[in-house]
């Protein structure tokens, strides 16, 4: 009978049930309504659905699934006072408060910190960059460079909003330091792989609420964008046809990634894991010869990181981070992000309205927030309210894979400024 | 090329962000004096390096779109000099056809070859989704009125 209360009171102590509180509760229930994103409302369901269990998973107590504390360079015991004491502060110099003890992780981590290897270490939002490169066609691009401006327009976004994270401190209730400001800011690109990989390396404490706002707002892109755009353009600019896009030659094609990675990884080499790893996807399709290699790029690949990421995204929103008033003040200044930037690219698309006399309908420059093709489809769609017979589909697909590229290019800037 | 980034360090632009870096609560960070000076200049040269970037890329690519339409316009001159017999357009028989014959597979093999040649022949690429036998609205078959068409158009 001892023997079977022992084992009993054992049991409950070991149980999750012991761990629990009222913090886990409120992360659960978060977790609930991100499923319901996911599965009723089908908010990017590909990637919420997983974000969503990731976060369940890490907030029911005890599993030992993942360690946010082996994340924490500050809890790195080798950091400790007393052992910089004993004369190993030359090591600590070299590798400062930044970095971790990756075997302590391997030690102790359990199956999601051993996943989330990969986001820390920057392996999956250029490989989901590689399979978004093999399934993106930028012969609309080619065809109109021009659409290249209304893609960097749009990134406005994410500078306006880092000077919004900036002047909310200013209230002094979550006051964010640069880096958070900047991880928060990328949300206006638009582009969740850049979004997780410029927070991953600038502030991972924040990447659970940065990575739910980023891909709530893309899927909220159908109902954010219209106002706006209907806002800015009047009737008559929002009917104008745009002429046919000439043919792009397939060497045009083929020259294309090789020559963005050259100039762009140049001139922002920070960039060069998200622009090279896209072009080498586009190139391997373009290029028509790896067949296979494309197949698996855009597939299996793809899919295998998306459920990597998505999960451990989510797993890194514990308590402690997730609930604070940062992750309101991440979801208004998301929402002030894509807003800003969709304005910045009509406006661009107006100037470029009135320069062309006429020719470029202001509408393709919403589409240059990434969001592919999303942004491009919510372009046609706005356009085509006002001219039925009007097809723009094609030519947003020009500011929308521009915008890509531009909001790699602004992580890039900001990484070097700020990394 | 590195221009903006280059002046923000050269100035001494980096140690200041490097200092404001250097403190570890946000608070702090803003209490800097050069906070705001460092904020702003890190957006606008964040947008104009962008701006930058893809403007040399718009450059790059208008300069060998000139490039590859005064080829194009060459290439097509040449093909126009030589070769005026060409095959019969057999676009319109996409979608016509049989649905249960017994050689079927050779028949879909046939009207894929030959809208892959037209393919190829525009520079595009086309998928079939499905291939039905027209109506018999029409008396002649689809590859008559694609040869007469062809025979007609030029007079």
């Amino acid at each position: 009978m001892e023997i079977f209360t022992s084992t009993f009171t054992g049991l409950i102590e070991t149980s999750g049930f012991m761990g629990m509180g009222i913090t886990n509760i409120i992360m659960l229930l978060l977790s609930f309504v991100l499923f319901y994103l996911a599965i009723v409302k089908q908010y990017e369901p590909l990637l919420m659905l997983p974000i969503a269990f990731g976060m369940m998973l890490t907030n029911l107590p005890l599993t030992g699934l993942y360690h946010p504390e082996l994340w924490n360079p500050a809890t790195n015991p080798y950091f400790a006072p007393e052992y910089v004491e004993n004369g190993a502060n030359i090591l600590v110099n070299f590798t400062k408060e930044t970095s971790l003890d990756y075997g302590r992780v391997l030690h102790d981590g359990g199956l999601l910190d051993m996943l989330y290897l990969g986001v820390k270490l920057q392996i999956y939002p250029p490989l989901i960059f590689l399979g978004i490169g093999s399934m993106t066609d930028f012969g609309p691009l080619i065809a109109n460079p021009k659409s290249f401006l209304l893609g960097a327009a749009a990134q406005g976004g994410i500078f306006f909003t880092f000077l919004g994270a900036c002047v909310l401190n200013l209230t002094g209730i979550a006051p964010f330091t640069l880096k958070e400001a900047a991880s928060i800011a990328i949300i206006g690109g638009a582009d969740g792989p850049t979004a997780i990989y410029l927070t991953s390396k600038l502030a991972p404490q924040l990447l659970g609420s940065i990575a739910v706002a980023a891909y709530s707002y893309m899927a909220l892109v159908p109902v954010i964008q219209p106002p706006i755009m209907k806002l800015l353009t009047t009737k008559k600019e929002r009917a104008v046809k745009m002429g046919q896009l000439r043919e792009v030659s397939k060497v045009e094609k083929v020259v294309f990634p090789i020559a963005v990675t050259i100039i762009v990884s140049l001139i922002v080499p920070s960039a060069a894991p998200l622009v090279g790893i896209l072009m080498f996807g586009n190139l391997m399709k373009e290029s028509g010869v790896c067949d296979r290699l494309v197949k698996t790029a855009q597939n299996e690949l793809m899919n295998i990181i998306t459920i990597f990421l998505g999960i451990t995204v989510g797993a890194t929103a514990v308590a402690d981070n997730f609930l604070s008033f940062k992750t309101l003040f991440i979801i208004a200044l998301g929402l002030i992000a894509f807003c800003i930037g969709t304005a910045c690219g009509v406006l661009l698309g107006k100037l470029m309205y009135l320069i062309s006399g006429g020719k470029i309908n202001p509408l393709i420059g919403s589409a240059g927030v990434s969001a592919v093709p999303m942004a491009a489809r919510v372009s046609q769609k706005v356009g085509s309210k006002e001219n039925p017979s009007n097809f723009l589909l094609m030519h947003a697909m020009g500011p929308n894979v521009a915008g890509v590229i531009g909001s790699a290019v602004a992580a890039g800037v900001l990484l070097s400024v700020l990394g | 090329m590195n221009i903006a980034l280059s002046l923000l360090s050269e100035s001494g632009g980096t140690n200041v962000i490097g200092r404001l870096q250097g403190y570890a609560e946000a608070a702090e960070q803003v209490a800097d004096p050069d906070y705001w000076s460092s904020v702003g200049i890190i957006s606008i040269t964040g947008i104009l390096v962008v701006f930058l970037i893809l403007a040399i890329l718009i450059f790059f690519f208008w300069l060998l779109g000139l490039i590859f339409k005064a080829v194009d316009k060459k290439k097509a001159a040449k093909k126009a000099a030589k070769a005026e017999p060409a095959p019969a357009a057999p676009a319109p028989a996409v979608e016509e056809q049989s649905s249960e014959d017994e050689d079927m597979e050779e028949i879909v093999a046939v009207i894929s070859a030959a809208v892959a040649a037209y393919a190829e022949a525009e520079g595009t690429s086309y998928t079939i989704r499905g291939i039905k036998r027209h109506s018999d609205a029409r008396t002649r078959s689809a590859w008559s009125i694609a040869g007469i068409t062809d025979n007609m158009q030029k007079f």
